[in-house]
């Protein structure tokens, strides 16, 4: 007690009662934001899965930009030109090797454009066929998982808003569907799908796309869209039993109103995640099925089918095969990780 | 058991036997839905030879009362004999596969089980320690690898690099790399599904109380958290086998066994009809009955959802 | 000596949002065969405090500072074994929820069973008979076939006697009870709470009762300690808290419960929100809600007051009244000794500011040199921690949701997934 008992250090304002602005002043809380935001914050921390989404973006780009600007076709046959004969030296060059014909041509000075990957054994430049099949794949996973979610959330809304006798039919459909071995029916499907159509589809524009691809398509809408049905029909029944309850009290415009501002959040990001998720298993579905020989129409080319060929000659060219594979894996594991990552980012049932 | 389970395994029974018969009535006629029939694509057969065969075939009489013909034998274990194998019947010609496949199928489940459990445990207990870095890399790059990509990579790797391994699945060891192709995915979906069962019965108030009644930190995951992470991989057991069956397809295609899955992709080229719909049935009817038992098992084994 | 000790207790969880500074200073005593209560929201810290006790916290929590005595011996850092043989034994723990807290997959004659194979020299027959008289002791008709049954075919009243039995089996010192009723219907509660009681004067174990309901904590504690936003408030026995409160929050607490006396008046509850203990502000924990908050509140925490030598509280208001009582003193005693009304009057204002000061400075001293000494601390305890923020940060590097249900072979278990997703009823408590 050593200081002037009448001096400026004392603070006698200290016991006077606090204002209301300093106690808000004390309670700083964190700011609440929306859903969406609160999502994709958490989304971009997920490092592994924005990687993944960068690998995927990078990967589709290139799918689409590339064949624009490769000096080779993927089914241009490099030593098939109409009128000359048959020029053996373009075909199963390794990656960056020149054919003969090329060489002499470079010492000529022409520039010759590299085969990044070489050929394959029917002189075609395997870089592009590579960058082809990955469109190829991408689009036929892309397309097939819309499908689903098209056929799904019909089916589904219907089941979900009709109810009754339509819903239990819907339902039983679902689960036969379901306990069916799907593989086999798959492929049972496609050998099957792939004489018909190909003979229903000549003329008709859809011939350019190839009959597999619609038969791909066609197997995918019938046998895949169970799940996304199940989940909208259960989004649909989880909120009549709230719109029953809110139209015990309020008007009905009201109960519209809110369901709709609970409707969104919940069900769209649960359909986003799930198309999401089904587009690797689509593509895997269908480089399994080109793999085995029921996928797209040569010439073009499906990383699956490219695989498949490429087993011919492994013992000679194994990078025929792992390029593909690797390939494969990369889309399909980004995609999975992504898939994964928004989930943990939006689904609304996983919060901490 | 109570009545509630017994009505359910009865409910999933029917419904088992009825995707059954929508398996055999569906490939049936989705099969003769092909234009052409299994002659058609032999050189020199003449018309009448043709119609000959077809008479012997039965393929003349009219579709529906070839369904119901081959419905009752199907019923009784004969699918008859093959079209494009002449002389064998479809019977024999399975169980010649079944072998083979089996034993690929069996040993890669067991691999698959075991060594399953068994990273997936290790990669819970040491979570986000070198051990569990690893055993998620490493599963991560399998489940994400379709078996044929896979199978090929090993058969590189293994064949024709370092020439250890036979290419060829009839000759001696060529079973091996199969094998493991066939339970890379299995065991790595195992792996991770214990794991993540397992952390999640970590965090499950029981294991709080185990411990606060002292009992050691092994203990509670031997005695406690063990039991209740290994029911969900029980009930992945019906799935698994799914795999493996359709997994064979691929993997005997590039080993070149002589297994069923092989005859499978290869009848529905051929258009081998009765060796189509006798391999379809068979291997539909193991895959629907392991569905069946993993769900039966699922209900048993966890005694909160038999009462729900 | 009493029984337990605890001084200063400061635990934390280390999260990937920050620090959660879940107890902040928190001390007590416990003595033989006394029952203490714990009283406050939820979120004030209560569970975590008596967690720390026994060091089950989560992974992520830690003790960063404090001390706990338990007969004599320091259980902060004293590792895995001497806890081992503590829990169970000599402290037992029931939990709020007994349906989680307890396996499904094992017979409760199993896990009765377990703690006493684990901590006694008996065997499996004496276990089992012991087992069948601690179902008895907590009135849990036909005993012997209780012990082969499921905890799912109990009813939650006899599930948390269960728990009661299998913490009792070992005969502990003290018995926590976290929130035991509050899970349950008010007619069970009110039977558990009985079965206690009586326990309690049976065994005579110490018991630290757990709640926010001051109902309960009237009908059996001894003592009891009041929390906030994992800050100690206030601590005497239950005559001093109910009658006469010395802090804001207790008297809060118990303006807000409605009696027959307040009948028809309009309810008094405690304005405002619970503080968020990731942001925790320097003062008083609760001045942002109380009424009579000062401007010393919202700047410096305020230190421990002795009240009575059971009575403590740590609230500004009572140094206010301190201070004041001594600035009447000074008055008194000047005037006593003759000086004018005047001077007396100015001297006594000058007593009691210097005597605010300098209390207010202590406190700041001491809150700062804790802090200090905690930083050190909670760094360390980080650092530990780090693995397990880690790992809860979306609980996985490669994530298991999409590899594990998307793929067409995982069908099966994104079924059962699902049936979870579209039908709560099955598939077990969420």
């Amino acid at each position: 007690m050593d200081k002037n008992p009448l001096s400026l250090q004392v603070n006698m304002e200290d016991f006077l009662p606090a204002t209301d602005e300093e106690k808000a002043y004390m309670v700083q809380m964190r700011p609440s934001s929306t859903f969406f935001k609160d999502g994709c914050r958490r989304l971009f921390r997920n490092r592994v899965a924005f990687v993944s989404m960068i690998v995927i973006i990078l990967i589709t780009i290139s799918s689409i930009i590339l064949p624009m600007v490769w000096p080779y076709s993927y089914q241009t046959q490099l030593g098939v030109q109409p009128g000359h004969p048959v020029d053996p030296s373009f075909n199963n060059l390794a990656p960056m090797e020149y054919s003969t014909t090329e060489q002499a041509a470079m010492s000529r000075g022409e520039s010759v454009f590299p085969h990044l990957f070489g050929t394959d054994d029917h002189g075609r430049d395997y870089f592009i066929r590579i960058v082809y099949g990955t469109r190829i794949s991408l689009a036929v996973g892309f397309f097939a998982s819309i499908i689903v979610l098209v056929v799904g959330m019909t089916l589904g809304s219907i089941a979900g808003f009709m109810g009754g006798r339509v819903d239990m039919i819907i339902m039983r459909i679902v689960d036969v569907i379901y306990s069916l071995p799907d593989m086999l029916m798959v492929i049972l499907l496609a050998s099957v799908m792939r004489e018909t159509l190909g003979n229903a589809l000549e003329g008709t524009v859809l011939q350019a796309i190839g009959s597999n691809i619609i038969s791909l398509f066609i197997i995918f809408a019938l046998l895949y869209w169970c799940s996304m049905a199940r989940l909208i029909r259960g989004q649909i029944l989880s909120l009549r039993e709230q719109e029953y309850v809110l139209a015990a009290e309020a008007t009905g415009a009201k109960a519209g109103w809110i369901i709709k501002k609970h409707l969104i959040p919940n069900c769209i990001s649960v359909i986003i995640i799930s198309t999401a998720l089904q587009i690797p298993s689509a593509i895997f579905t269908e480089s399994f099925l080109s793999f085995l020989g029921l996928g797209v129409n040569a010439p073009m080319p499906s990383l699956g089918s490219l695989a498949s060929e490429a087993l011919n000659g492994i013992t000679s060219y194994p990078y025929r095969l792992v390029i593909p594979a690797i390939v494969i894996s990369l889309i399909v594991l980004g995609l999975n990780l992504f898939g994964d990552g928004l989930r943990d980012a939006f689904d609304p049932k996983l919060n901490q | 058991m109570d009545s509630k389970t017994l009505s359910y395994i009865l409910k999933r029974i029917v419904m088992a036997v009825f995707t059954l018969w929508a398996v055999v009535t569906i490939t049936f006629f989705v099969m003769h839905a092909v234009p052409g029939g299994p002659f058609t694509r032999e050189k020199a057969i003449s018309a009448e030879a043709q119609a000959a065969l077809n008479a012997k075939y039965g393929l003349d009489k009219p579709l529906f009362e070839q369904y119901t013909t081959y419905l009752a034998d199907a019923v009784q274990g004969n699918f008859g004999p093959s079209i494009k194998q002449r002389g064998r019947m479809v019977t024999d010609i399975i169980l010649d596969g079944m072998k083979t496949s089996a034993r690929i199928g069996i040993i890669a489940l067991i691999i698959a089980t075991v060594f399953g459990i068994i990273f997936g445990a290790i990669a819970a207990l040491r979570r986000n320690t070198i051990f569990d870095r690893i055993i998620m890399v490493m599963t991560t790059a399998f489940v994400s690898m379709p078996s044929f990509i896979m199978g090929s990579l090993l058969l590189i790797l293994f064949c024709t690099t370092l020439g250890w391994l036979p290419a060829n699945g009839a000759s001696k060891g060529g079973l091996i790399l199969p094998v493991i192709t066939l339970a890379l995915y299995p065991m790595s979906y195992i792996t991770r599904l214990t794991r993540s069962s397992m952390l999640d019965v970590l965090g499950q108030d029981y294991i709080r109380t185990a411990k606060a009644k002292g009992v050691s930190e092994r203990n509670v995951i031997i005695h406690h958290a063990l039991k209740n992470s290994l029911i969900p991989v029980i009930t992945y057991f019906g799935p698994e086998l799914a795999y493996i069956v359709t997994g064979s397809l691929v993997v005997e295609q590039i080993f070149a066994v002589p297994g069923i899955g092989r005859y499978f992709v290869n009848s529905i080229t051929g258009r081998d009809y009765t060796l189509i719909m006798g391999t379809t049935i068979v291997l539909a009817t193991l895959i629907v009955v392991m569905n069946l038992v993993s769900d039966i098992m699922y209900k048993i084994v966890d005694p909160r959802i038999t009462l729900e | 000596m009493a029984l337990l000790e605890v001084r200063d207790l400061h635990t934390s969880f280390f999260t990937d949002a920050g620090e959660v500074k879940a107890v902040n200073g928190v001390s007590f005593d416990l003595d033989r065969g006394k029952v203490l209560g714990i009283v406050g929201e939820s979120g004030s810290g209560k569970s975590v405090t008596v967690y720390s006790i026994m060091q089950i916290l989560a992974p992520a929590g830690k003790i960063v500072g404090g001390s706990i005595k338990f007969d004599g011996q320091e259980l902060v850092g004293a590792g895995e074994k001497v806890m081992r043989d503590i829990r169970g034994n000599k402290i037992s723990i029931i939990f709020q929820d007994p349906m989680t807290s307890l396996n499904p997959t094992y017979t409760i004659g199993h896990q009765l069973m377990e703690a006493i194979l684990l901590h006694t020299n008996r065997n499996k027959q004496q276990a089992w008979d012991r087992a069948v008289e601690m179902l008895k002791l907590v009135n849990v008709n036909e005993p012997e076939k209780r012990m082969k049954q499921y905890p799912h075919e109990f009813s939650g009243g006899m599930r948390q006697r269960v728990m009661i039995a299998m913490a009792l089996a070992c005969e502990p010192d003290i018995l926590i009870a976290d929130e035991p009723t509050t899970a349950l219907d008010v007619t069970i509660q009110a039977q558990i709470l009985e079965l206690m009681q009586k326990l309690q004067n049976e065994l005579g174990m110490a018991i630290i009762m757990i709640t926010h309901d001051l109902g309960v904590v009237a009908q059996m504690c001894d003592e009891i300690v009041v929390m906030y936003a994992g800050s100690y408030c206030e601590r005497g026995t239950a005559d001093e808290i109910f009658y006469d409160p010395k802090h804001e929050y207790t008297k809060g607490l118990l303006r807000s419960i409605p009696t027959m006396g307040t009948m028809g008046q309009k309810l008094q509850p405690i304005t405002g929100t619970p503080i968020d203990l990731l942001n925790l502000p320097k003062g008083c924990p609760f001045a942002p809600r109380c009424d009579n908050a000062m401007k010393v509140c919202i700047r410096t925490a305020p230190e421990n007051m002795d009240i009575t030598e059971t009575h403590k509280a740590s609230c500004w208001v009572n140094v206010q009244q301190a201070m004041r009582n001594l600035g009447n003193e000074t008055r008194n005693l000047a005037k006593d000794a003759g000086v004018d009304e005047d001077k007396s009057a100015k001297l006594a204002a000058t007593v009691e500011a210097v005597a605010m000061h300098d209390s207010v400075v202590s406190a700041e001293a001491k809150s700062a040199q804790s802090e200090v000494a905690l930083a050190d601390a909670r760094r360390k305890a980080a650092e530990e921690a780090e693995d397990v923020i880690k790992a809860s940060h979306d609980g996985d590097l490669f994530g298991d949701g999409a590899l594990l249900g998307s793929q067409v072979k995982g069908k099966h278990f994104s079924r059962n997934v699902m049936k979870h997703d579209t039908n709560p009823q099955i598939g077990g408590g969420q």
